[in-house]
């Protein structure tokens, strides 16, 4: 099977043709901004993690990720001039994939307005060689799809999440790549996930992934809200039985790999198939985890009716809840409420989802594409937080 | 006939496929749609929700999907409701603010005449 996309220059396959505005501290978010109201197809993204460097290493190790992701075909830097998080330590990263780089220095440039009136010329610029790059046909095994749930309710175990997994399981089987993360939904799950591992050494990397997240939220005196209100409503109780009908997204080939995403290091897919990524669970903090892992589309299931959105990686919305549906189905890409009715069989949906990765990897739009998005988030672990968790380890805590 | 689903034969609770009334006769199916038994509510089981189809004794493994999905707190009848308010994950608790929130919002009231 074969789709249509953006052969970058480092030979991996663009969906999407974009232009990256990367404002490196969100203090010059607002000129990025100005930017990209005026290019066609551009795109802003900041982190709000400060702007120095150690201690960000994750943050600045993502920047890289997203700006390498191939939906971009060139990225212009935004930096106010007296951060220690200087854009050149993220371009500079970036030679490898040579892909066109441009830097605007706020201080250096004459201020604000300059800026922007630059800018507005580089990306154009960008825009209009991006432009002259035309879609060639390429086999599906280029596709890193990333799988997502928010807003689980009842129906997202029993049909969203089913059809996806049906979908991932079909993908894997074409040689395409697929990750899933949200560490913290696979408690409960670890036996099941570890089954499905290739060796030794992923089984362990997962128990690893999980039991640490799991630190993070049984710290003594800080009680943490690890699953809403929402999915406690839609019927659901323990994180245990979250996990349940959260893993069946990811289907039933085996787990070829554990993506570390951390202060040392940012890990991408290099085979074919299932991977579990470090992170959270966080709609928009994961999905700019899997975007600089490098997907360049996510399938995202909701129940209580979630309509999440990327800007990066187009976000195909699967739904089973028929309430939800009747409310707001023009969100919805996928309606897989006729398998609670009975009337559709997981596989069926799950075909359905492969027909439309297809359609959204030659350039159809999703249903909101363009129309409204989530914001970008860059996700961080708290460098502290991970060594307490690291020494309690040491000291034989009650994990592994 | 109102229908809730078991997802796994050896679980101890099944999923309402629709709102379920206090008293009400409920058909329990298998996920080939088979039917494995009535159960007569002793409480409202809204659409989503988990009622135990058969009598749980306190601190006992809830099943659901055939997995362990924690465990009760307080004894559970055959035909009542399985929430936050006698389930619990033995790993990962809800803050206390949180279970009191969602049990006010879906107006739950124990059952009368148990305390």
């Amino acid at each position: 099977m074969r789709f249509n996309g953006f052969i970058r220059p480092d030979g991996k396959v663009g969906i999407r043709n974009l232009i990256l505005i990367m404002a490196v501290t969100d203090c010059v978010e607002g000129i990025g901004r100005k930017i990209c109201e005026t290019v066609r197809d551009s795109v802003l993204i900041t982190q709000n993690h400060g702007c120095l460097v150690v201690g960000n290493e994750q943050v600045i190790h993502n920047m890289v990720g997203v700006a390498e992701n191939p939906n971009v075909a060139a990225i212009l830097f935004l930096s106010m001039g007296c951060e220690s998080l200087r854009p050149e330590i993220v371009a500079g990263r970036l030679i490898k994939s040579q892909k066109m780089v441009e830097i605007l220095t706020c201080t250096k440039e004459g201020g604000t307005k300059n800026v922007i009136e630059k800018g507005i010329k580089i990306a154009q610029k960008m825009r209009d060689d991006a432009d002259r790059i035309a879609r060639q046909a390429v086999d599906v095994s280029n596709l890193t799809v990333a799988v997502k749930c928010g807003g689980s309710d009842t129906s997202s175990g029993i049909a969203s999440n089913p059809s996806v997994g049906a979908a991932v399981d079909k993908l894997v089987d074409l040689g395409a790549k697929v990750i899933f993360s949200e560490p913290i939904e696979a408690i409960g799950g670890e036996e099941e996930l570890c089954r499905r591992a290739v060796n030794e050494r992923v089984a362990r990397q997962i128990r690893e992934l999980v039991s640490a997240e799991e630190k993070r939220y049984t710290v003594q005196g800080a009680e943490m809200e690890f699953m809403c209100k929402g999915n406690i409503i839609g019927g659901l109780t323990t994180i245990e039985e979250k996990s349940m009908g959260s893993l069946h997204k990811t289907g039933s080939a085996p787990i070829v790999g554990v993506l570390r995403n951390n202060r040392t290091v940012l890990e991408k897919p290099a085979e074919g198939g299932v991977y579990f990524q470090e992170g959270t669970h966080f709609d928009a903090m994961t999905a700019a985890h899997f975007v600089a892992a490098g997907a360049q589309m996510i399938v995202f299931t909701t129940g209580v009716g979630a309509g999440f959105n990327n800007v990066l990686a187009p976000t195909i919305r699967v739904c089973g809840n028929v309430s939800v549906i009747d409310k707001v189905i023009a969100d919805i890409d996928i309606d897989a409420s006729n398998i609670m009715r009975g009337k559709e069989s997981i596989e069926d949906v799950g075909m359905r989802i492969v027909e439309t990765i297809i359609d959204v990897a030659n350039g159809k739009k999703t249903k909101i594409e363009d129309d409204g998005y989530s914001s970008f988030v860059f996700y961080r672990q708290d460098p502290r937080l991970e060594y307490f968790i690291s020494e309690k380890n040491k000291k034989g805590g009650n994990n592994q | 006939m109102r229908r809730a689903i078991v997802m796994s034969a050896s679980d101890n609770v099944a999923t309402a496929l629709e709102s379920i009334g206090a008293g009400d006769d409920v058909e329990i199916l298998s996920t080939n749609s088979e039917v494995i038994s009535h159960i007569k509510t002793e409480e409202s089981i809204p659409f989503g929700y988990k009622m135990a189809v058969s009598n749980i004794e306190k601190g006992a493994n809830i099943f659901k999907y055939g997995a362990n999905v924690g465990k009760s707190t307080s004894e559970i009848k055959k035909g009542e409701l399985v929430h936050v308010h006698n389930l619990i994950s033995p790993r990962v608790l809800l803050p206390e603010s949180v279970k009191k929130e969602v049990l006010l919002e879906i107006n739950y009231r124990k059952p009368t005449g148990r305390g």
